[in-house]
């Protein structure tokens, strides 16, 4: 019999109705470390065989791609190729550190040894085990950020030919400003330490893209992918430079050379001054939705038919600016720990009237709005058609379906629901009542995130607008879906 | 033995108290690309738990300032857009809730999640 003090007194406990906290209430340690020792075990083994063969997609569908996952749950990769790239399990890898972290850390080497897939690794030598290791990860970090570095070069200047190819007398302007914002945009190369790597957002797969510094951040879970899922995410995020938010802002450039927002298209009034851009000239202007170069994509894909966006109104988002100034002085007069309420408040007063002004060139804006599906759905498509033009390029049908395919690989490990369930209910499983799932804890406190709205499914994005675009189509082999139809 | 009279001394610290008395600080974020992660950290009957495990009555002087200053929430930051990911901090206090969303991007940001990790370190070593 194991534990057999712990047991009788836990019961006695909760005969005599004794309340505990639910960490004492759990099955012991023991066993719990003991089932997830076979769980581990069960991992490997299953990860030993990751195929390489592009599997057949029968229909143009998210669930269709996913649906060749099914006996993948207990793998750690999905899908290696040739090169040895390979497409963590990403729903696994996030589970199991929460397990792990609910467990205390139980084992001392993690599953995913990838130093990639544990940014720690790359900078700490205690994490990585050693200096020599230390060393050795940061030269795997450093020659993989190259290879994305690589296929960014070619995306933009993919993405700036195309741009050329869609110039027209009447959008030859917007045409030219929108150039000019992509090739501004560089790769952050990130400098190895924990706070930076929190202070980009890496501390969870990322990646991402900042118009203040004109850079497209791939935080380091996502450096070990597919060459083709890092075109896909790279494009993605460098089409964000001329999404319908984006654009409306412009750029100025210092005789330096150096580049800064334009602040008069992108701040109130009262929260700059000439002299903030002083020595600067005119670089990139902004571009209005109204002469947006492919404002009849936006509109299409922000159509029930596709995306089905909702715009927020005006009248609604000047009320979320309202709610936000009530709450501020509700927790300033309840509190008092807010001491610079009145900064924020008068903050909130210029934002209210910038957007009053700008309404119509910021709808689309997520942070503004609370919805940035728009945002999101552009991306999508302006990336695919990037895509589109490099998969014509390749002359053996069969490489071109497995570029088409692994473009997409990236997203299965987080967003099919057959291999997030599954690994979902097996952490569930092991932690038992030990830690409260996010969900629990969320329900619990009744949270209402403010991020639900800022992207799409990925179902939806995967279905409306990757698989709706007929060079994908044509490539991966797969039967469309006639009621989608690709927006142009 | 040891692990009887620890328990016994548990239950009669902390385990027939009156009412509860809890605080609860949640910083739950969900970033670009739709990965999720969630922190709890919890003061009841002052007990100190964080994501469930239990840290004990008293801190250290170190976690003890990392947890102080994540009561005062975090400090806002202004941005043209969430790029990286949004956050949303949550402190309750008996029925009282007080929900603030910012961007999981700059000093403001990092600070916060470096104070969530001293004591999630500290959480890791507790028996």
């Amino acid at each position: 019999m194991k534990l057999p003090w712990g047991r009788s007194i836990l019961l006695v406990l909760v005969v005599a109705g004794t309340v505990l906290p639910s960490a004492h209430a759990a099955p012991g340690d023991f066993e719990v470390i003991e089932q997830l020792t076979q769980v581990r075990s069960a991992i490997k083994k299953a990860s030993n065989n990751v195929s390489c063969e592009v599997p057949a997609v029968k229909s143009c569908s998210f669930a269709s791609l996913c649906g060749n996952f099914s006996s993948k749950t207990q793998s750690m990769y999905l899908y290696t190729n040739a090169s040895g790239q390979a497409v963590p399990n990403y729903s696994m890898l996030v589970n199991m550190q929460t397990v792990d972290a609910c467990l205390k850390k139980p084992f001392k080497e993690d599953l995913f040894t990838d130093p990639l897939l544990n940014p720690e690794k790359l900078f700490t030598e205690k994490a990585a085990g050693g200096k020599a290791q230390l060393k050795e990860n940061q030269k795997r970090y450093n020659s993989e950020f190259a290879r994305a570095n690589g296929i960014f070069k070619d995306v933009q200047k993919r993405l700036i030919a195309y741009l050329q190819s869609q110039r027209t007398a009447d959008n030859s302007a917007a045409i030219e400003a929108s150039i000019r914002k992509i090739e501004i945009v560089s790769m952050n190369q990130l400098s190895l330490n924990d706070e930076v790597l929190l202070k980009t957002g890496c501390e969870m797969p990322n990646a991402f893209y900042v118009a203040q510094t004109m850079a497209v951040t791939v935080c380091p879970q996502f450096l070990g992918l597919p060459d083709a899922s890092l075109f896909l995410i790279i494009a993605h995020e460098l089409s964000h430079a001329i999404d319908p938010c984006n654009s409306s802002y412009g750029y100025l450039q210092s005789d330096k050379g150096t580049f800064i927002l334009d602040p008069r298209t992108s701040m109130p009034e009262s929260e700059y001054s000439e002299e903030s851009h002083k020595g600067y000239n005119r670089f990139a202007d902004s571009v209005g939705v109204d002469e947006h170069p492919f404002k009849e994509a936006i509109a299409c894909l922000n159509s029930p038919k596709v995306m089905n966006v909702q715009t927020p109104s005006r009248a609604s988002v000047l009320k979320r600016v309202d709610d936000k100034m009530s709450f501020i002085q509700e927790k300033d007069s309840e509190s008092g720990e807010e001491k610079n309420s009145d900064a924020q408040m008068s903050r909130l007063q210029s934002e209210k009237e910038f957007f009053e002004k700008h309404h119509k060139d910021l709808q689309f804006c997520g942070p503004i709005t609370g919805n940035g599906h728009a945002q999101e759905a552009f991306a999508d498509w302006l990336a695919v058609q990037i895509v589109e033009k490099k998969i014509v390029e390749i002359p053996s049908s069969a490489d071109a379906k497995r570029f088409a395919f692994e473009t997409q690989a990236y997203s299965f490990g987080r967003s099919c629901a057959n291999l997030s369930q599954a690994m979902n209910a097996k952490a569930k499983k092991i932690m038992g009542k030990k830690c409260e799932t996010v969900d629990e804890a969320l329900a619990k406190a009744e949270l209402k995130p403010d991020h639900d709205h800022s992207h799409p499914k990925m179902a939806d994005r995967v279905n409306s607008i990757y698989l709706a675009n007929p060079g994908l189509q044509k490539a991966l082999g797969c039967v469309p879906d006639k009621t989608r139809n690709a927006c142009k | 033995m040891k692990l009887v009279s620890s328990f016994l001394l548990f239950v009669l610290t902390f385990g027939l108290s009156g009412p509860v008395m809890a605080s609860v600080l949640i910083l739950d974020r969900t970033n670009h690309h739709g990965f999720r992660k969630t922190d709890i950290l919890k003061k009841e009957n002052g007990v100190y738990f964080y994501n469930n495990i239990l840290l004990g009555k008293k801190l250290p002087a170190e976690i003890l300032r990392s947890w102080q200053s994540l009561e005062k929430g975090p400090a806002g930051e202004k941005y043209l857009a969430c790029s990286a990911g949004t956050y949303s901090f949550v402190k309750q206090v008996k029925n009282k809730k007080i929900q603030v969303n910012g961007c999981t991007q700059g000093d403001n940001y990092a600070a916060l999640v470096k104070n969530i990790e001293v004591v999630r370190e500290y959480a890791k070593g507790r028996p």
